[in-house]
C-alpha cells in the first residue's frame, strides 16, 4: 500500500492550493508568548562588564556578591493574519526584562573647607540594575513551501522601535574599600553615599531587528501551542549628553551598554499559547 | 453402491456445470466467510500477545523487535489487497493441508492458509502460522501431488521454527563482512533441511515421489506462461482486419532456463542441488504411495483455472498486455465465452492504445532480448507495431467487443472511453482509412500491376478533368490501389466502422472539442504573461474544486520511522489519531466520509474487506503510470461500491514520520576551523535544525470510480510533529477544496 501510494503520488503532478484555509478555516491568531534568554554569549563577550556584575547575597541582605546574569525574560502579545497561505502580516507588543551591571562609579557630594560644596567621583560596586524595555514589531510571516499559516513552521521577520528605561527599585551599592577609608574614614560610612544620579524617567530609545523561527503546534481547533527561536539585532539611539563631570553614568552610556547587552542577547527562546479565529 | 456412483456423477457433473457456468461469467476471486482474527486484530494487539506468551529463546528486547517486525511485516502483506480467505484456492489448499497433517492435529491447529492474487509462483510460511499460496503457484502446478508439497515444506518451515532462527542468526552474523554470501549459504541450508522435512510430511500423506521432481521444474519454468502452445498468426485476423505475418517472429523464441544456475546469492539452491539432495531423501522412505489426487481432480481443475483467470487479471492490474494477451489466448481454447476474458482482452488494448500514444509502451512490452517460448511471439507483435497499427487493432477489437455484447455495461464503457482517447490521437482521422479491406485491396493492387500498359492509358484518361489536388489527394488515398502497401495493413482495418454512424456522431463533436481546446491553447499563448498566468491560476485552482460531498477513505495509513526502522505501534497509534482528524474535518465541512479501514474490518466484515480489495487493487493499476487513465479492471465490482456508498470518489492518504536531527557535522567542523562562524553555527545553524527534527510527509490521491481515473493528488512535506490537530489542520486544506465548488 505504501508503496503504491508513494508512487502514485511521487508520478502525480502536484496541485498547490493557493488560497489559504489556515488552521480549520480560521486564519487569524492572537498569541501570548514569553520569551526566555540564557545570555551565555553576553557572558563571554561581556566578560569584562561582568566583573562588575554585583547581585544581591540574598534578597533581604545589602551585601554584594559578584555573580553572573542567568536568565533574562519578557512577555509578547502578537496579533497576525495569514492573508496567503504562504505569507501573512502581524504585530507584536511586549516587555523584556534584562539585569546589566551597574555604574562602576558614584557621584559623592561634600563640602569642602574652601568652596563649601563639591563633590568626588568614587569607585562603587553596585547591584546590577534592572531594565525593562517596550518593543513594537510589525513583522510579515512566510512559510516555506507547503506552509499553512498561521500553523506549522514559520519564520517572521520585522522591525520595530523599542524603549528601555531603568527599573526604579533601591539599589545596594557600595563603595570600595580603598576610597571609603579615603572619603568617609571608616568603610561604614559609605552607607552616607546617595544614589541618586540614576535618571529612571530618561528613556532608551532603538529599533530592533527580528527575525523569529516558530513552530506552531495545534492542540485543539483553535488553540496552538507555540514554541520557537528568535533573533534580535538593536541598534541603539545616540545620545549627545557625555559629561562625565555630571554624571559618571551617562545616558549614552546607559544607552549604549543596553544596546550592548541586547545586541550580546540576540539568541531567545520563546514558548507561548495561540487562539485562532 | 450403484447409487452412490450416480450420486457421485450429478455431484462431478453439476460441479463441472456449475464450473463452465461460473467461468462464462468470472468475477475475480473474493473472500468468503467470517472474516479471521489475523485481519481484525491490529499489529499492537498481536506483538501484545506475543509477548505475553513468551515462546522464543531470545532476549525480551530482541524478541519485541523479532515480533514487531514480522507482525507489521505479515499485517502489511494481509492489508495489501492482494490477499483472500475462505475462497476456493484456500479452501483448497487448506483442505491439501488438512490431509497432510491428519496425524498431526496439533500441528495442524496452528496454521491457516490465504491466497495471494499474484503471478509469482510461490508459497511461503510466516512465524505466526500462515501460509501464503500465490496465484501463480497454482496456475501453474499440474496436479494436486505437486502443491501438496510445495506446502509441506512450508510447513516443514513453520514446524522448525525457521523464521525465527534465521532472525536469530542475522542478529549474531551482522559482524561478518561477507554476511550476505553467509546468509546465502544459511538460508539454502534451511531450503534443504524444509525440503527433507517436508518430503517426510508429503510421504506419509501418501502421494507420489515423481511429482516432488516435477514441482521443482514448474519452479524453474514458472516464469514462462502457464501453458506452452504456439500462438497462430492468424489469431487476430477475420473477415475485417488482417494482420501480417511479418509482424511475427520468423523463429521461435528459445527457453533459457537451466537447473545449474549460479545460486552463490540466491536464498535457495538451485533446481539441480535441490534435486541431488532430494533424490538422496526420497531414498530413505522405503513406502511410496502413488496418488496425484486424493482431493477430487475436477475440483483441481476448477481451482487451477481460477488461478489461471486471476493470472490474467493480475496481469492487466500491473500492465504485462503481452502476457495477458496470451493467457487470455490458452484460456479461450477451453472457455471461449468467457466474458470475462473477452472484458479482459478489450481492456488489454484499449491500454495498449493509450501506453503506445504516450510512448511507453517499452513500460509494458518487453525487450525482445528477454523473449523466450511461444508467448514471445504476442511480445514481438506488440513490439512491432506502430502507433496507428495498434490504435486501430484496438479500434477494431473493442469496436467487435462491443457488437458482440451491445447490452454489457463493461464493453460499453471501454468503447465509450476509447472513442474518447481516439478523439486526443492527432494522428487518428477516419478519412485515412480504406473503404476496402486488405484482401481486396491486396487483389486490386495485384490486378493493376499486372496490366501496367492499360493503367497508363487509364491513368491518363481518369486524370483528365482533375485538378492537381484532386490528383494528389488520389495518390495519397488508401482507397487508390496502386498506394497498397501491406505495412499499413491497419488502413484496411475499418471499413465497417468509419461508415457507422452512431460511430461518427459521438467522435466527431469529441474531435472538436479538442480543436476547441487546443485553439484555447493557442489563444492562451498570444495573451500577455500576465493574463495567461491568471488564468492558468485559475484553471488550476479549478481543477482541484470538485464540488465532493461524499468520499470514501481508505484506509488512512501512517509509517513513523524509528532508528530501527518502522515503529509499527506508533504507527499504528497514529493512524488511528489520522483516522479521527480525517472525520472530524470532514464533518466540520459539512463532507460525508465513509471509512473502509482496519479497524473497522470487525464489524464491517468479509463485504468490507472485499470492498477494501477492490479498491486497493484499482490503486494498484493507477499506480503503474502517471500519464494513463487505464480502464478499472473491477469495473462491476466497482460499480457495485459506487451504488453501495452512493459515491464515486475514493480517497487514499499516507502519512510518513520521522524525526531526526539532521546535523552535517562537516558544517559544525568548518566552522571550528573558520572560527568567527562558530556563533552563528551555535546559535542559529544547530537550534533550528533540532527544531526542524521532526519530517513528515502527507499524501493524498483521489480516484473517480465512474471516470477510473485519477482526480486530484496532493503531496506535501512538512518539518512538524504528527499530532491529531496538525494533520487535521492540513487535511482540512484538502477537503475544503475538494468540496468547494469551482470559481
Amino acid at each position: 500500500m505504501k508503496k503504491i501510494l508513494t508512487l502514485s503520488i511521487v508520478i502525480l503532478s502536484f496541485f498547490s492550493f493557493s488560497q489559504n484555509t489556515g488552521l480549520y478555516g480560521k486564519r487569524n491568531y492572537i498569541e501570548f508568548n514569553m520569551l526566555g534568554n540564557v545570555p551565555l554569549f553576553n557572558y563571554w563577550i561581556n566578560r569584562g562588564k561582568y566583573e562588575r556584575y554585583y547581585k544581591k547575597m540574598s534578597s533581604n541582605s545589602n551585601s554584594l556578591t559578584n555573580g553572573k546574569n542567568i536568565l533574562n525574560y519578557g512577555f509578547r502579545v502578537s496579533l497576525g493574519h495569514a492573508g496567503k497561505k504562504r505569507t501573512g502580516l502581524g504585530v507584536e507588543i511586549g516587555y523584556d526584562f534584562m539585569k546589566m551591571a551597574g555604574p562602576s562609579a558614584g557621584r559623592y557630594n561634600y563640602i569642602n573647607q574652601w568652596d563649601n560644596s563639591s563633590y568626588a567621583f568614587i569607585d562603587v560596586k553596585h547591584e546590577a540594575v534592572s531594565v525593562r524595555t517596550l518593543s513594537i514589531i510589525p513583522k510579515i510571516e512566510f512559510t516555506s513551501k507547503g506552509g499553512n499559516l498561521p500553523v506549522g513552521i514559520n519564520h517572521q521577520i520585522g522591525l520595530g522601535i523599542t524603549t528601555s528605561n531603568i527599573v526604579e527599585k533601591d539599589y545596594v551599592m557600595k563603595v570600595d574599600p580603598y576610597e571609603a577609608d579615603y572619603y568617609f574614614q571608616s568603610s561604614a560610612d559609605s552607607s552616607q553615599f546617595v544614589n541618586n544620579f540614576i535618571d529612571y524617567d530618561v528613556k532608551y530609545g532603538g529599533f530592533t531587528f527580528l527575525y523569529n523561527f516558530n513552530i506552531k503546534t495545534p492542540i485543539s481547533k483553535k488553540i496552538m501551542v507555540n514554541y520557537g527561536i528568535r533573533y534580535t539585532l538593536h541598534l541603539r539611539k545616540w545620545y549627545d549628553d557625555y559629561n562625565y563631570f555630571d554624571a559618571p553614568w551617562s545616558s549614552n552610556e546607559i544607552s549604549s551598554q543596553i544596546g550592548s547587552n541586547r545586541i550580546t542577547n540576540f539568541l531567545t527562546f520563546n514558548f507561548g499559547i495561540g487562539y485562532s479565529f | 453402491m450403484k447409487l452412490i456412483a450416480s450420486l457421485l456423477s450429478v455431484l462431478i457433473v453439476s460441479f463441472a456445470g456449475k464450473t463452465q457456468k461460473d467461468f462464462n461469467h468470472y468475477k475475480t476471486l473474493q473472500s468468503q466467510g467470517e472474516i479471521p482474527k489475523d485481519f481484525t486484530m491490529l499489529t499492537s494487539e498481536k506483538l501484545e500477545n506475543d509477548l505475553k506468551n513468551k515462546k522464543t529463546e531470545l532476549s525480551t528486547a530482541e524478541e519485541k523487535i523479532f515480533f514487531e517486525g514480522t507482525n507489521y511485516a505479515i499485517d502489511e502483506m494481509l492489508h495489501s489487497g492482494i490477499v483472500v480467505y475462505g475462497d476456493e484456492i484456500s479452501t483448497y489448499a487448506s483442505d491439501i493441508v488438512d490431509h497432510l497433517l491428519k496425524d498431526d492435529p496439533d500441528l495442524r491447529n496452528q496454521l491457516r492458509v490465504y491466497t495471494i492474487k499474484s503471478n509469482a509462483t510461490n508459497a511461503f510460511s510466516t512465524d505466526q502460522g500462515i501460509i501464503f499460496v500465490t496465484t501463480g503457484l497454482i496456475a501453474q502446478v499440474s496436479n494436486e501431488a505437486q502443491l501438496a508439497f510445495v506446502l509441506a515444506h512450508e510447513i516443514s518451515h513453520f514446524k522448525k521454527k525457521h523464521v525465527i532462527e534465521t532472525f536469530d542468526w542475522k542478529k549474531k552474523n551482522a559482524r561478518y563482512s561477507d554476511r550476505i554470501n553467509r546468509l546465502s549459504q544459511y538460508s539454502k541450508e534451511k531450503e534443504h533441511d524444509a525440503d527433507k522435512g517436508g518430503i517426510e510430511i508429503y510421504n506419509k500423506a501418501g502421494y507420489s515421489k515423481f511429482s516432488i521432481f516435477e514441482t521443482f521444474d514448474v519452479l524453474m519454468y514458472s516464469y514462462l506462461p502457464f501453458d506452452e502452445i504456439e500462438f497462430p498468426i492468424t489469431y487476430f485476423n477475420n473477415d475485417k482486419i488482417f494482420v501480417p505475418t511479418y509482424l511475427f517472429p520468423k523463429k521461435k523464441y528459445e527457453i533459457k532456463a537451466e537447473e545449474d544456475y549460479d545460486d552463490s546469492k540466491s536464498s535457495h539452491p538451485n533446481i539441480k542441488k535441490r534435486k541431488e539432495v532430494v533424490e538422496e531423501v526420497i531414498g530413505e522412505y522405503a513406502n511410496w504411495g502413488d496418488a496425484f489426487f486424493i482431493l477430487d481432480e475436477a475440483r483441481f481443475k476448477h481451482v487451477r483455472n481460477i488461478a489461471r483467470f486471476e493470472n490474467v487479471r493480475s496481469d492487466v492490474i500491473e500492465a504485462n498486455y503481452g502476457d495477458a494477451i496470451y493467457s487470455i489466448f490458452l484460456l479461450e481454447r477451453e472457455f471461449p465465452e468467457s466474458t470475462f476474458l473477452k472484458h479482459m482482452k478489450a481492456q488489454v488494448w484499449l491500454n495498449l492504445m493509450m501506453y503506445k500514444e504516450e510512448n511507453k509502451s517499452n513500460r509494458t512490452i518487453e525487450n525482445l532480448s528477454d523473449l523466450e517460448g511461444e508467448s514471445a511471439s504476442v511480445h514481438h507483435l506488440l513490439k512491432k507495431l506502430t502507433k496507428d497499427g495498434m490504435t486501430t487493432m484496438a479500434l477494431r477489437i473493442v469496436y467487435d467487443l462491443q457488437k458482440e455484447y451491445p447490452e454489457d455495461d463493461e464493453f460499453k464503457a471501454i468503447y465509450d472511453k476509447m472513442i474518447t482517447e481516439l478523439s486526443e490521437i492527432s494522428s487518428f482521422k477516419l478519412e485515412n482509412y480504406s473503404k476496402m479491406t486488405f484482401n481486396d485491396a491486396a487483389e486490386e493492387f495485384k490486378k493493376k500491376a499486372a496490366d501496367t500498359t492499360s493503367t497508363e492509358s487509364n491513368q491518363s484518361n481518369e486524370d483528365k478533368g482533375n485538378s492537381k489536388y484532386d490528383r494528389i489527394k488520389k495518390q495519397r488515398s488508401a482507397d487508390n490501389a496502386e498506394n497498397f502497401d501491406s505495412t499499413k495493413f491497419y488502413l484496411y482495418a475499418l471499413t465497417d466502422l468509419i461508415n457507422d454512424q452512431d460511430f461518427i456522431d459521438r467522435f466527431n463533436p469529441l474531435k472538436e472539442k479538442i480543436k476547441e481546446k487546443e485553439e484555447r491553447e493557442k489563444e492562451l499563448y498570444e495573451m500577455s504573461m500576465r493574463e495567461r498566468d491568471k488564468i492558468k491560476k485559475k484553471e488550476q485552482e479549478n481543477a482541484i474544486r470538485k464540488g465532493i460531498e461524499e468520499v470514501i477513505v481508505v484506509e488512512p495509513k501512517v509509517i513513523s520511522y524509528n532508528r530501527q526502522g518502522v515503529d509499527a505501534v506508533k504507527s499504528e497509534a497514529i493512524e488511528g489519531i489520522y483516522t479521527e482528524a480525517i472525520n472530524e474535518t470532514a464533518k466540520d465541512l459539512g463532507m460525508t466520509t465513509y471509512g473502509i479501514d482496519r479497524r473497522s474490518l470487525s464489524s464491517k466484515g468479509t463485504a468490507g474487506f472485499n470492498e477494501r480489495n477492490t479498491l486497493i487493487s484499482f490503486l494498484n493499476q493507477v499506480a503503474q503510470d502517471e500519464d494513463i487513465n487505464v480502464f478499472p479492471v473491477d469495473f462491476s465490482d466497482l460499480k457495485e461500491i459506487q451504488n453501495n456508498y452512493g459515491t464515486s470518489k475514493v480517497m487514499f492518504t499516507l502519512v510518513e514520520h520521522q524525526r531526526s536531527v539532521d546535523i552535517n557535522w562537516w558544517t559544525v567542523g568548518g566552522s571550528v576551523i573558520i572560527y568567527p562562524t562558530l556563533p552563528f553555527v551555535l546559535a542559529m545553524y544547530i537550534p533550528i535544525k533540532i527544531f526542524k527534527a521532526n519530517h513528515m510527509e502527507m499524501n493524498v490521491i483521489l480516484l473517480d470510480l465512474n471516470k477510473g481515473s485519477v482526480e486530484a493528488g496532493f503531496s506535501q512535506y512538512y518539518d512538524e510533529p504528527v499530532h491529531k490537530h496538525n494533520l487535521g489542520a492540513h487535511m482540512y486544506n484538502v477537503l475544503y477544496h475538494l468540496n468547494s465548488k469551482p470559481l
